[in-house]
């Protein structure tokens, strides 16, 4: 029996980075706010463990259980999809604070051409420049409109950099290419160690601008403007995968849950798995959600007068589809609006040096501890004369070298026995590499929908990938791995592996990132986009959905930065709607 | 990230200097190995002769060497023996509903009652014809501990078959690594009476040999931290360890006993100091002060509650708890 539940203001789906910033901005204006998190409750004091490499990082302890959940993979249409049955490619978080516990802490802001990059494009290059079956468009939103919601998030946050144009100003340390920003990071930058100093000392003489990589790393003990104190990063190197015991690295449980549960206006319902949003579709709202207590397997209907969709890109995208909201995308016709502009991460450029007469001490570091440039990232650099778009941020991070995981050997090397050992061995504390973020851009036949075969716990289908490299991302690769190359080399190393090629199809196996973009796209043209440029839903005007599945492209950065704007974008959005319940966008088409 | 498959063949490189001397390790020492043998006591999932097989394949995936102990003398086995008989061995958390390419009767979902409605039957595959797509990860209808208790059996067939001897476990080393080479390139043909493929198992036993040299000796391997002290690594940084005062200097730290498991850890100031050497953090004058601040410290929480509450605006600020601790910017 479903059990009804009374009406709140706002439901949240999920309690990460997303559902937490719409939770905190609105219980703070008083409206009663509930989030529904499908895993445990989490708090620092539960990571005083945390530094286990096989618990963590290799049996994925924070990571969704796939046995309940997964998705299906293939690479093209007309391959049969099958389930990603353990984790390879990315890692999909579950409980209180999501993703936004185990990420790393690299948070940048998109560029100001990503925002416009149709337009800039076609004004820059020509349309002829866009190749046939790139679906490339504009956000609907300008960089300019979306800073001070960057701003928020930073301050938020606590991000630790170095400013590199401050209304304008191009400041001499930090990164010349990022769009204009209201004011300083709120935190100084991390340390710069050995490595970092090489790089960008190296990057320096080869005619780059770099600059020490934005991280929400703590570099100081900071109060934020919620009166939530977080502290200071002890560079210990357990980042990604783990939580901070020290409470170090921003995220959700360390900010924006602690401020909203602080209102006495917020309620916090974990092992409550959201299974359907319950659609009128005559009326163009959602009127509540329909979630199973995994304690007890009873169902319960929630009704609310704003749903916030702040899943993870792929859940978003799927509860969209199993409550049938919005068009399906169809990948032959190019129509429908759901699961279109699927993107991801092209870490294809890379660089692995070997260093024979030095050595230092790798195993410390920071997730986001990185030195960077953006020289090849964005339209930074003319793309008249090359047969790619965008680009991506080449960075050097020391992330802390933990010790089953970095067994780094010259290509050739056996993958076992004496020889495997002693070059292992060797290059445990003097090999680094360097890599590029690339840019992935959204192309017909890469897209989400249903799986027509396999289901989840509860006997709902799966969400089914689609996706593969196009040419875009090879060239990209060619163009940008023999710089990458050169540039390792530059820096001393006496032998450099370098990737200067991408091949075959994207490999579901091997981790490379967890920055699954798109399938819910924002834009102006309801036609051509799921959300508004509040993050608003054209087809049910109290559905928000903030997050990285508003992307409609996915740039060469990591995507915390912009996913945590558009949440204060969609929460100021939800603001509006509860005091003037309408559509907050006019639709161009 | 994989790199690409580059021919170069380099030598074998000189042991890093300081990595390994058999004096510093309180375990069987290069001239015994032969002695490490499996012990039946403490075996959670295999029987003995699958732990024998399975000691001698990790014995030579990560040998005991020139270059130091290995997975022998770490304990690796039963590392992976503990594993098995763990949620992991057991497939717990993968998704394991079928059907299963290339094992499953064709169209499976034809009589299935919880069929989702809206099954278009173009996409419908014969899958016991359908191959996996090599890019679409782990098919096989095997958790962990089936995968080895599979594989397990095609190795001793295959060694029955293609050499005069009972056991994987009895055949001498440079055999053995005939037989690991062949796992490796997939060319074992006993393995095509069971659902995992030679090279798909040979991964998962690789992986599964190198979590046990350097995973946490809670596992069960790394004894002695062997695996760690092999590669220079300090051991895990315990709870609120730091080297936010050394992370800056460019020397190498040359490892020494006392400094594993302590190099980040203020042992005094945790009160739990042993009797070792001074680590090397404690040999600085800046080394360990922030631990003192830490335990001041109790955050993150809420300091000014009514801030959280979003009832006042107040401007960001920086509170710098530990002045103690500057020093690390020299």
């Amino acid at each position: 029996m479903v059990q009804q539940l009374e009406p709140v203001d706002v439901v949240t789906i999920g309690a990460g980075w997303t559902g937490g910033i719409v939770a905190k901005e609105l219980a703070q204006e008083e409206y009663q706010v509930v989030s529904l998190e499908r895993g445990g409750e989490r708090e620092t004091e539960n990571f005083f463990t945390v530094h286990d490499e096989l618990g963590y990082a290799l049996r994925y302890k924070l990571m969704q259980d796939l046995s309940k959940e997964t998705i299906t993979f293939r690479n093209t249409v007309d391959e049969p999809a099958l389930p990603m049955r353990r984790y390879g490619a990315f890692l999909p978080g579950s409980g209180e604070g999501g993703a936004g516990v185990h990420w790393n802490g690299q948070t940048w802001r998109f560029l100001p051409y990503d925002f416009e990059i149709r337009s800039r494009t076609i004004d820059e290059y020509g349309e002829e420049k866009i190749p046939e079956n790139m679906q490339l468009q504009d956000w609907g939103i300008s960089y300019e409109e979306l800073e001070p919601y960057f701003d928020q998030f930073e301050y938020t946050a606590g991000i630790a950099g170095e400013a590199g144009n401050v209304e304008g100003e191009i400041q001499e340390a930090g990164n010349p290419y990022e769009g204009p920003r209201s004011r300083e990071y709120p935190l100084p930058p991390m340390v710069e160690t050995p490595v970092l100093e090489r790089f960008k000392e190296t990057a320096d003489d080869l005619g780059f601008e770099p600059f020490q990589a934005p991280s929400a790393n703590l570099t100081e003990s900071y109060t934020n403007p919620d009166g939530v104190q977080q502290g200071q990063c002890e560079y210990c190197g357990y980042c990604e995968r783990f939580g901070c015991e020290w409470g170090a690295k921003a995220s959700p449980i360390t900010t924006v849950l602690p401020a909203a549960q602080e209102t006495g206006n917020f309620e916090l319902r974990t092992h409550a798995d959201v299974v359907e949003l319950l659609y009128d579709e005559e009326e163009d709202v959602v009127e509540g959600v329909r979630y199973v207590d995994r304690r007890t397997d009873e169902v319960y209907e929630q009704p609310a007068d704003v749903v916030a969709l702040t899943a993870y890109v792929l859940n978003n995208v799927r509860l969209l589809l199993l409550s049938g909201i919005g068009e399906p995308y169809d990948p032959e016709t190019g129509e429908g609006v759901v699961g279109k502009n699927y993107c991801y991460q092209n870490f294809g450029a890379s660089a692995r040096g070997f260093f024979d007469d030095e050595n230092w001490n790798l195993y410390m570091g920071a997730g986001a501890l990185g030195a960077s440039f953006d020289d090849l990232n964005g339209d930074n650099f003319d793309h008249s004369d090359l047969d790619f778009l965008h680009g991506g941020n080449v960075a050097l991070n020391q992330t802390g070298d933990r010790p089953i995981a970095n067994n780094p050997v010259p290509e050739g090397t056996p993958s076992w026995g004496s020889e495997f050992k002693a070059q292992s061995l060797e290059y445990y504390h003097s090999s680094i590499s360097v890599s590029a973020q690339g840019a992935v851009l959204p192309f017909r036949e890469n897209y989400l929908d249903l799986d027509p075969n396999y289901t989840d716990q509860y006997g709902q289908p799966l969400l089914r990938m689609t996706f593969d490299w196009r040419e875009q991302d090879r060239n990209l690769v060619e163009h940008i791995g023999p710089q990458l190359e050169e540039l390792m080399a530059e820096m001393g190393a006496d032998r450099v592996d370098a990737t200067t090629t991408l091949e075959g199809s994207f490999d579901i196996t091997p981790y490379q990132s967890t920055h699954n973009t798109g399938g819910a796209i924002m834009g102006a043209d309801p036609n051509e986009s799921v959300v508004n440029n509040y993050l608003q839903c054209w087809d049910a005007h109290n559905l928000f959905i903030p997050g990285a599945s508003a992307f409609a492209h996915n740039s060469g950065y990591n995507p915390t930065g912009t996913v945590g704007a558009l949440a204060f974008r969609a929460a100021e959005g939800i603001q509006e709607y509860l005091d003037s319940p309408d559509m907050l966008a006019d639709a161009e088409s | 990230m994989r790199v690409g498959g580059g021919l170069a063949v380099f030598g074998i490189a000189a042991p890093a200097e300081g990595t390994f001397d058999p004096e510093d390790f309180d375990v069987a020492s290069m001239q015994e190995i032969e002695e490490v043998e499996v012990e039946e006591q403490g075996l959670e999932y295999f029987t003995i002769q699958q732990a024998r097989v399975v000691h001698d394949l990790t014995a030579r995936i990560y040998p005991s060497d020139d270059n130091g102990p290995g997975a022998p003398e770490a304990g690796v086995v039963y590392f992976i023996d503990g594993q098995l008989n763990s949620a992991w061995g057991r497939g717990e958390r993968w998704y394991m509903q079928g059907p299963f390419a290339g094992k499953d009767p064709t169209s499976p979902f034809e009589d299935d009652p919880d069929e989702p409605e809206d099954v278009d039957p173009e996409t419908e595959v014969p899958w016991a014809e359908q191959n996996p797509s090599e890019t679409q990860g782990w098919q096989y209808a095997l958790t962990p501990n089936e995968a080895y208790d599979q594989a397990i059996w095609a190795i001793e067939e295959h060694t029955q078959s293609a050499y005069d001897a009972d056991s994987f476990a009895d055949l001498e080393a440079d055999q053995q690594e005939e037989i690991v080479a062949a796992l490796e390139n997939g060319a074992v043909e006993s393995f095509d009476r069971v659902d995992i493929d030679a090279s798909g198992f040979f991964l998962l036993v690789r992986q599964n040999t190198l979590e046990g040299m350097f995973s946490d000796p809670m596992y069960g391997g790394n004894r002695e931290m062997i695996g760690w002290r092999l590669k220079g690594f300090p051991g895990t940084p315990g709870a609120l360890g730091s080297y936010r005062s050394l992370i800056e200097d460019d020397e190498y730290i040359e490892l020494e006993e006392g400094d594993y498991r302590r190099l980040a850890d203020d042992i005094d100031s945790l009160g739990i100091d042993g009797d070792n050497e001074v680590p090397a953090n404690e040999q600085s004058e800046e080394g360990h002060a922030h631990v003192h601040d830490a335990a001041e410290a109790d955050y993150p929480n809420v300091v000014d509650e009514a801030a959280a509450r979003g009832e006042t605006e107040i401007e960001a600020t920086s509170i710098d708890l530990d002045d103690a601790d500057d020093g690390g910017d020299q």
